[in-house]
């Protein structure tokens, strides 16, 4: 028995990937190609002809957001999918954008849909975007809110503001974007996140 | 001859519990198992394609009133037009020297990114991103393209036609180990004084001179995308370089001829576990 020994990139402890050495299998690398492969969207060698147009910024960002979706796309459901979509572009709208603001940071993206993906199933975020291009996303359950900032390298700043009685509890914090839910518990995140 | 679930083969021997089939003039041989448990089959509701492409290249470079006049005609049925620019770079070590070289292109894509055409001076380029709506809808609009480009840019016959599908099969990472043949039925065959690799990737070709195809075939394990998820591609590039038609119906014929081969390579690349992941 053999086995291919790979770091998992969200930290939930070292998995094995297992090789069972099999009759079948070829190993085909080569250096060269004699037929060059089809290529497709994903490849990349071609760049955008940047006219430096603000326009051509926002569109560039927006549309390496949903091509970056289309790589999870076989794990979300079509209507968030598409509800992300419109909140996007209705964020991006180069009508109303203001000079100096920079267009959605993929990797903050992609921290939130991969938080959506793990834990944040079928919840329906509002989503907004900050000057610098970082990605918030609010969810409502009554009158208490819980607003996350998905920023890069698997990190997030939350807020809390819970109705206890006649008060309001507020609390914040900083942390990774895997320990989001150990750091909500007491302020029962599932009346968000749940949310059908 | 009957359907084996892979497609109409003829039925050579019954064994126990076994069935061994060929398909008459091709390279076909399948054993298929009476299994008790039907594992799902084609088409899965959540295909692990993350990519689909069609490549036609022509010998020639398309006249540049005409690629122009074609473009106009593609405008409205895409979201957006950005140009863009391939580099390809050749470089000569012992000389010291680099040459790049920019090819300019077009692409139209849907507003969500996931339909494109990708326009080159001498060549055409459909992409499907996933979701992978399925074959008919993705040859639809190939068809409805390919007709214009026909009628527009006054090409012949391509010197290549190439489909690509690249297959992503994300397994959930539950317990310690993941057992990576599970999924796939061709692996690297390791000597058992090679316990442990990091990492694997495997490329191999063959012709299917009846069919005047060759494939290629490559896997790899790849950075996965989704939490608590392993991933690995499956890659499929089936290409047709000789006696290639010029009229659209023989182009879509050939273009189905393909993609029947696409199918039964992946069908036998894969394994039952796999397709249950595909059919959740």
């Amino acid at each position: 028995m053999s086995y291919v020994t790979i770091s998992p990139a969200y930290g939930r402890g070292k998995t094995r990937l297992l090789v069972r050495p099999s009759s079948g299998g070829q190993f085909g690398l080569r250096v060269e190609d004699i037929f060059k492969p089809t290529d497709g969207a994903l490849s990349d060698d071609r760049e955008q002809v940047t006219g430096n147009t603000l326009a051509e910024s926002i569109f560039e960002s927006l549309a390496n957001a949903k091509i970056w979706t289309s790589k999870v796309a076989m794990h979300m459901d079509m209507a968030n999918r598409d509800r992300f979509f419109r909140q996007l572009d209705r964020l991006h709208d180069a009508e109303e954008w203001m000079e100096g603001d920079q267009p959605v940071q993929l990797e903050t993206y992609k921290n939130f849909i991969r938080f959506m993906l793990s834990d944040g199933r079928d919840s329906k975020p509002s989503l907004a975007l900050s000057a610098d291009g970082v990605l918030t996303a609010i969810w409502v359950a009554g009158t208490d809110r819980l607003t996350v900032e998905f920023q890069r390298h698997n990190r997030v700043s939350w807020v809390v503001s819970n109705t206890i009685g006649p008060n309001v509890e507020r609390a914040a914090g900083i942390t990774s974007t895997d320990r989001l839910l150990t750091n909500l518990a007491p302020y029962e995140p599932r009346k968000w996140l749940a949310t059908k | 001859m009957e359907d084996c679930g892979y497609g109409i083969f003829q039925l050579l021997r019954v064994g126990r519990g076994c069935r061994l089939f060929a398909k008459p003039d091709s390279w076909s041989v399948m054993l298929v198992t009476d299994s008790p448990r039907q594992a799902p089959r084609p088409p899965y509701s959540l295909p692990p394609i993350i990519e689909a492409v069609i490549q036609i290249v022509y010998p020639d470079k398309f006249a540049a009133s005409r690629a122009d006049a074609f473009r106009s005609k593609l405008s409205p049925l895409y979201d957006s037009k950005t140009d863009l620019k391939q580099v390809t770079a050749h470089i000569e070590p012992e000389r010291r020297k680099a040459e790049f070289q920019d090819v300019p292109q077009t692409r139209f894509a849907s507003n969500d990114q996931t339909d494109a055409i990708v326009v080159s001076p001498d060549g055409l380029l459909w992409t499907r991103l996933a979701p992978y709506p399925g074959w008919d809808v993705f040859a639809e609009r190939v068809a409805r393209d390919l007709k214009l480009a026909i009628k527009h840019l006054s090409i012949g016959k391509p010197s290549r036609i190439g489909m690509r599908f690249i297959n992503r099969i994300d397994v959930p990472a539950t317990g310690d180990v993941v057992r990576y043949e599970d999924y796939l039925a061709i692996n690297i065959d390791l000597p058992p004084q090679i316990s442990s690799v990091d990492n694997y990737g495997w490329r191999f070709e063959c012709p299917f001179p009846t069919l005047g195809l060759r494939a290629v075939l490559q896997s790899a394990v790849v950075e996965p995308e989704v939490p608590s998820h392993l991933s690995f591609l499956l890659d499929i590039d089936v290409i047709a370089m000789n006696e290639l038609p010029a009229d659209l119906d023989s182009m879509l014929s050939h273009l189905e001829k393909m993609r029947t081969l696409k199918n039964e390579l992946f069908e036998l690349s894969i394994r039952d576990k796999a397709r249950e992941q595909f059919s959740r």
